[in-house]
């Protein structure tokens, strides 16, 4: 899952940047409206954490950018205004979930987890698709015979997949989710993972599109 | 008096009051007898008794019961007319007379007073009423309520006291919003350092790599050192807004001397820099502080801090990017940050230089700078209590 999380305080957005990444997800971390409308312009995300109080601008003109573009994306505000009227105002405003601060980091995420797979049109927390089960929180993998030992990154490809397993997603989309801005990415490190996966599932259980991407069989 | 008349002449002896008829018993009571030296009776009027009305004959007054009739005298001889004259005053009948007196007098007067009383008992009562009734509301009314009283429009004279209270409940009830409001603002402010905190110590508490967890309690200071900084701008500000300055608190200080922090700092430059100040040396010093640290903050190259005694006026000018225009009328406010203040700092520093200015009786102006940077004017009078007499002045 990739991950945007606008915070201008800077303690607050280091921890989300680390304590978020630990889920096993790919965090940007932006501090002000300028720097979030961009940042969302020019790549998808899976959901954006967002604070309100911002210094350029109300997070809820973030929020309304979202919504207004139709963005597939979910949206989890974090604000220190929590009292039952802000919590509506944000909710109607387009928000998928609304955390006041201070917040439990576990909480966070399982709340990111949930509004994530609302988005997907799915209930159950695993991702199962022939024969093999993802569990999002622990990050563990297994097949009907046993575990399914899975590095980080095979482990994101393959969730990207399974949780839509009737699209195809391009290289670019998959490296997107596998890789921060700041991180070096190999010209063929996609297929590096997508050959190792193979290797562990069978090849015939990641399809490749000629020209457009991968799916799943 | 009657001893003038026979003087003249006028009374000839034996000589009979007239019988007016009505009430002769009133007619009794001034009786006259005129004897000769020789102790004959001349003459006396019709009510007098026939014997003397005084024994002895000295002149003078002098009293006499005579059959039971207690006479009052005022005796008078002239040897040369060889008269003696007695007027007597019938007590019996005065009394008598005083007696009617009082009971026609005392029982109308009574009845009068009691009517009065009871008069003045149900107008004042009536009077008092709207007083009474606006003292029930007032003695019943929840220390939290302070909506406004309801006055009855009969009770005119209580009408200007009425919106006097009125228009201090709501005067009180705006501090006590605007209190409020700050107090929620601060508590706010606080949640999102206690969130980086809590997340910190998570990550802390979670992690097996050493060097994560050695990063996030590095971070957890900051975030502490900055919640103090919080903590400590909303005592500042606590205590300023409370305790204006008095002249007792001030002293004369060199303006550099109130700039100390800008010691070492080689964009700072003072425009008389030995200019002296009569200002709160503490107080006014963290101003300076806050000023200081705001256009350090910012400054490419320079700040320039200036006094011009004659003004009273103090000015910090940076060379910095300056605040926008849209945000410069709402510098100061409480919590509030310019969209391009570096993050991290509380919002409260101007607020601070603000109160205490204002706590001086002084104030601020936020301006640009030709360059563009920001400019910070602070008009001080140099005394309080001078600000004091020409704001009456003025009234």
């Amino acid at each position: 899952m990739r991950l945007l999380a606008i915070e201008d305080d800077p303690v607050l957005a280091d921890g989300l940047q680390v304590g978020l990444s630990a889920c096993g997800w790919t965090v940007e971390v932006v501090g002000r409206v300028e720097d979030a409308l961009a940042a969302l312009e020019s790549s998808a995300f899976d959901a954006v954490v967002l604070d309100l109080g911002l210094p350029d601008g109300d997070g809820l003109s973030v929020l309304r950018f979202v919504r207004e573009r139709d963005m597939d994306v979910g949206v989890v505000v974090l604000s220190a205004r929590d009292d039952s009227r802000d919590r509506i105002v944000g909710l109607d405003a387009g928000a998928d979930d609304y955390v006041g601060k201070p917040f439990d980091l576990d909480e966070l995420a399982a709340r990111l987890r949930a509004v994530r797979r609302r988005l997907l049109g799915r209930s159950t927390p695993a991702l199962r698709h022939g024969g093999v089960t993802l569990d999002p929180k622990s990050r563990l993998a297994w097949r009907e015979e046993g575990d399914l030992p899975l590095s980080r990154r095979e482990f994101a490809i393959l969730e990207a997949l399974m949780e839509r397993p009737a699209q195809v997603l391009s290289r670019s989309q998959l490296e997107e989710r596998l890789y921060g801005w700041q991180e070096e990415i190999g010209s063929n490190a996609v297929e590096v993972h997508i050959h190792y996966l193979r290797a562990k599932l069978g090849a015939g259980f990641i399809r490749t599109v000629r020209g457009v991407g991968y799916t799943l069989q | 008096m009657v001893s003038s008349l026979v003087q003249a002449g006028s009374v000839r002896p034996a000589i009979q009051a007239p019988d007016t008829g009505a009430a002769d018993v009133y007619d009794r009571q001034l009786s006259c007898q005129i004897w000769s030296l020789e102790g004959d009776l001349i003459g006396r009027s019709q009510s007098a008794p026939a014997e003397r009305l005084s024994e002895g004959g000295d002149d003078g007054f002098s009293e006499r019961t005579i059959r039971g009739e207690r006479w009052r005298v005022y005796t008078v001889h002239d040897r040369d007319a060889g008269f003696r004259v007695m007027v007597g005053d019938n007590l019996a009948v005065r009394e008598h007379l005083v007696g009617n007196v009082v009971t026609a007098l005392i029982g109308p007067a009574v009845l009068g007073l009691l009517a009065l009383g009871v008069l003045i008992w149900w107008s004042v009562g009536r009077g008092l009423a709207p007083i009474r009734q606006m003292t029930r509301s007032l003695a019943v009314r929840d220390a939290e309520d302070l909506t406004a009283l309801d006055v009855s429009p009969d009770a005119r004279e209580l009408r200007p006291f009425a919106l006097a209270l009125n228009d201090l409940m709501s005067r009180l009830g705006a501090a006590r919003r605007r209190e409020a409001e700050f107090t929620a603002a601060a508590a706010h402010e606080l949640r999102t350092p206690l969130a980086g905190l809590r997340v910190q110590a998570q990550i802390a508490a979670s992690s097996s790599d050493p060097a994560v967890r050695s990063r996030a309690l590095e971070q957890m200071q900051t975030s502490v050192d900055r919640t103090a900084r919080l903590v400590t701008g909303l005592l500042a500000l606590a205590r300023e807004d409370e305790m204006p300055v008095s002249d007792e608190d001030r002293r004369w200080v060199t303006l550099r001397a109130l700039f100390a922090g800008a010691e070492g700092d080689g964009r700072v430059s003072f425009v008389d820099g030995d200019a002296l100040l009569n200002v709160d040396p503490d107080r006014f010093g963290a101003a300076a502080a806050n000023l200081l640290a705001n256009a350090q903050a910012h400054a490419e190259s320079s700040i320039l801090i200036s006094y011009d005694p004659t003004s009273g006026r103090l000015i910090v000018e940076d060379d910095g990017p300056g605040v926008a225009f849209s945000d410069l009328h709402r510098l100061g406010r409480r919590f509030f940050r310019a969209s391009n203040a570096p993050t991290g700092g509380s919002g409260l520093g101007l607020s601070i230089v603000l109160a205490t200015v204002k706590a001086h009786g002084g104030q601020v102006q936020f301006l640009r700078s030709p360059g563009g940077g920001l400019r910070v004017e602070v008009t001080i009078p140099e005394q309080a209590s001078e600000s004091l007499s020409n704001s009456t002045k003025r009234d």
